[in-house]
């Protein structure tokens, strides 16, 4: 049914501007500070980046600038308008580093935070074990006081950036004798130290690795390394997964990243597979769940923006994402029949691409594994949203050197 | 930029949520057995009328509250939560095409009466028996007597006026006003299973009927994506309280010496449902937004996003009330618990206007267009 219904348009009242989507205007004195500033750095260094606080602008000074989140999607905006990118040193940035501006000494600031910033010393993140992984608080990784250094024992998997990172952000367990989440301290890890063994994991993408496990062995690291205090280890990783950011949704599959369902629908759309009334279908569930997810980032940024809580769209978005990320990626490799199969085939005729999509399809089972899995996830909104009851963990409160974990790892 | 409603509408909902809560009584659809009476409880309405509610999208030019389609979207989600057993939605659809396609001098004459209730509006627009295609109208007007029949037309039986669609002289289809005080039109209820809405057959057999300005094609879209926009509302409020039930309900039910809302079985099926719920609701605030004139310029993108909200929201309505039905057990099943009034409405919301299946067929040729 076409027919011109703009002209009915003015029927109704306006609705009040109070629910909007539009970002700060163009000519917000922010933006144009920020474009100011891009204009007379045209290629900065990480290091100039990270000086002008506009890394991590969420942060304090000296290495923030305190922005309010209005003005961290201005700086996204306008960074990405002058194509300036911001160093790839994901864990520092969005993960850990906030924990040394936190919990850490002014000597760690000092030595690691500059480095992290302009991406010129890599961090990884050292959390799941492979006995640990959802249960992740069971882990056994042990670092033993020994004058002025621990010593650490213990192996690490699922490393992202292990193989490339100078530095390391350790959770590993200082007390036996307490219960498992207490009984656990954070470290900064020298990678090159004598005893770190960093091992590549092939993965089923076939693809160059992206995950490591490294070995710990009698690895000794300097008092002055521990974060915070000993025993403080759970509060501070908990506070590491979640990136504290203010950004906006970005569309692609896989973790945010790459072609999402609207690349799908557009190469979809340049075949004859939207003839078959079922792909058109499938395509548009497809389509509505990634307009849902992108929604829910707006939901959860106003209420950023307004100091709300955080409600319940933050779990919500995080449960849904993931499945559907799988699911244009299924159908994606359907559409390609056969030729699916075949390793780097393009599904679609895009120079933009490039083999993405290929990678994307064979990491997707990943994405309900990594960052809480799927069936965590649920426990939590269960659990924290609807006020059920909490799965029944027969450990909590013995001494973890009680428990199984302790058993296995002596064993 | 912001998501988040105004303390306005924030006190709006509140308001709302508050008459309900003292004036629906589901039990009295659900206590009698399983033939009650479905006359609307006319005290409901009444309030209703004399919080302005009926007239709340009407301009203030005719006298209406002239608020916006955010405003009546806190209205209806609440009024879905409870169901809300009143003409609401007949009058609404009834009013958009009067504000749409009726004459001035029909606006001036109508409105008033719609905003102090002593008029009440219906749209009559499907004459299948079995499918929805506003297109698909053999009813005609000659020399302004109208002949024809019309299928499922909500809250006719207590419409003063209908707003009908018929070929004119030319073949095209108008939009007519027609009164319902006249013998040559006859109204049949329908045992409608959801028990909670009223919904006829008529006949017109050369009935009175006055033409109105706007086409057709001009105005079908945009009174039919506004209609969409408060089935998706009304949907996403029921979702919301019938999880609600069922999620509380888990918490009392005892077996095999713990609360079933211990077992990962009955908390993950909640977690899917919050996840559909709070997606329901996100993409009908849009929706809002989006259809209302602050929103987007392109009334394309605005149909898309009726048409997301609307087929999702359904869906997830019929998702949510089969599956209380299931987490309750038996006790679901009967006509005493109130699940099946909710049950019902999802299924009726889902097939009215268009399918899920249609709009996602739709949608989905726009967004490749656009």
């Amino acid at each position: 049914m076409s027919g011109d219904s703009t002209t009915l348009k003015p029927l109704l009242k306006q609705a009040d501007t109070h629910m909007d989507f539009e970002l700060p205007a163009e000519g917000d004195p922010r933006r144009l500070e920020v474009r100011k500033w891009c204009e007379e750095h045209p290629k900065p260094t990480g290091m100039e980046l990270a000086k002008q606080g506009y890394v991590v602008p969420h942060w304090i000074a000296p290495w923030g600038l305190e922005a309010e989140p209005e003005l961290q999607l201005i700086l996204d905006d306008e960074l990405d308008r002058a194509d300036i990118r911001r160093p790839n040193n994901s864990v520092a940035i969005n993960n850990c580093g906030i924990s040394l501006v936190v919990h850490g000494t002014k000597a760690q600031q000092d030595r690691y935070l500059w480095p992290a910033l302009s991406g010129e010393e890599i961090w990884c993140q050292l959390f799941s074990e492979p006995s640990s992984g959802s249960d992740l608080a069971s882990l056994q990784t042990r670092a033993v006081k020994d004058g002025d250094h621990y010593v650490i024992n213990g192996s690490k998997i699922w490393t992202s950036l292990a193989h490339r990172a100078k530095v390391g952000i350790m959770v590993a367990r200082t007390d036996p004798s307490a219960p498992k989440h207490r009984g656990l301290s954070t470290f900064i890890i020298d990678m090159d130290a004598p005893g770190v063994e960093v091992k590549p994991i092939d993965d089923m993408t076939g693809y160059p690795n992206e995950y490591n496990q490294c070995f710990f062995t009698d690895v000794r690291v300097p008092v002055g390394n521990l974060l915070g205090v000993e025993g403080d280890g759970w509060k501070i990783s908990t506070s590491q997964l979640q990136t504290e950011r203010v950004a906006l949704a970005k569309p692609g599959a896989i973790w945010g990243t790459g072609p999402g369902a609207r690349d799908m629908v557009r190469g979809l759309s340049q075949t004859e597979a939207f003839e078959d009334p079922l792909v058109r279908q499938q395509a548009a569930s497809l389509y509505i769940e990634s307009e849902i997810l992108r929604l829910l980032k707006y939901r959860n940024l106003s209420d950023r923006l307004q100091g709300r809580p955080i409600g319940p769209e933050s779990a919500i978005q995080k449960v849904l994402s993931a499945p559907h990320g799988q699911r244009v990626m299924a159908m994606t490799l359907e559409h390609m029949g056969p030729r699916g199969l075949i390793s780097k085939e393009k599904p679609f005729e895009s120079p933009d691409d490039r083999d993405e999509w290929n990678w994307g399809i064979w990491f997707s089972p990943a994405v309900t594994l990594g960052i809480g899995t799927t069936e965590v996830m649920k426990n939590v909104i269960s659990e924290r949203l609807l006020g059920m009851p909490r799965e029944n963990d027969p450990d909590i409160k013995r001494p973890w050197k009680d428990t199984g974990k302790k058993k296995e790892a002596t064993s | 930029m912001n998501f988040a409603f105004n303390s306005d509408q924030d006190l709006l909902r509140d308001t709302a949520a508050r008459l309900l809560r003292d004036k629906v009584d589901l039990e009295q659809l659900t206590s009698q057995g399983n033939k009650p009476d479905t006359t609307y409880d006319k005290s409901l309405w009444q309030a209703m009328v004399e919080m302005g509610w009926p007239s709340l999208i009407i301009p203030e030019a005719y006298g209406g509250l002239g608020l916006s389609l955010i405003e009546w979207t806190v209205l209806t989600e609440e009024f879905g939560k409870t169901l809300a057993p009143c003409p609401y939605l007949g009058n609404y659809s009834g009013t958009l095409a009067m504000l749409a396609a009726g004459t001035d001098s029909q606006k001036q004459t109508l409105l008033p009466g719609v905003i102090d209730g002593t008029l009440q509006l219906a749209l009559a627009w499907n004459e299948q028996e079995s499918k929805e295609d506003p297109t698909l109208v053999d009813s005609s007007v000659t020399e302004n007597k109208l002949t024809g029949s019309k299928q499922y037309v909500v809250d006719a039986d207590t419409a003063t006026h209908l707003i009908v669609t018929a070929r004119n002289a030319k073949n095209e289809i108008q939009f007519y006003v027609v009164a319902t005080n006249q013998t040559e039109v006859k109204i049949e209820d329908l045992p409608w299973m959801d028990v909670t809405r009223r919904v006829s057959r008529i006949t017109f057999d050369a009935a009175t009927a006055e033409p109105m300005s706007n086409s057709f094609a001009n105005s079908w879209s945009w009174i039919s994506d506004r209609i969409m926009l408060s089935l998706a509302s009304e949907s996403a409020g029921g979702a919301s309280t019938i999880l609600e039930k069922t999620v509380a309900y888990t918490k009392e039910r005892v077996q095999f010496g713990k609360t079933i809302a211990s077992y990962q079985a009955i908390k993950h099926k909640c977690a899917d449902l919050l996840t559909q719920v709070e997606s329901a609701k996100t993409l009908t605030y849009y929706a809002a937004w989006a259809l209302s004139d602050a929103g987007l310029d392109s009334s394309d993108e605005a149909s898309i996003a009726a048409a997301m909200a609307k087929s999702y929201t359904t869906d997830a309505y019929k998702t949510c009330t089969a599956e209380a039905i299931q987490t309750h057990g038996a006790i679901g099943f009967t006509w005493e618990m109130p699940i099946h009034l909710y049950y019902k409405r999802a299924r009726a919301n889902a097939i009215s206007i268009a399918t899920s299946n249609q709009l996602r067929d739709n949608l989905i040729q726009k967004v490749v267009a656009a």
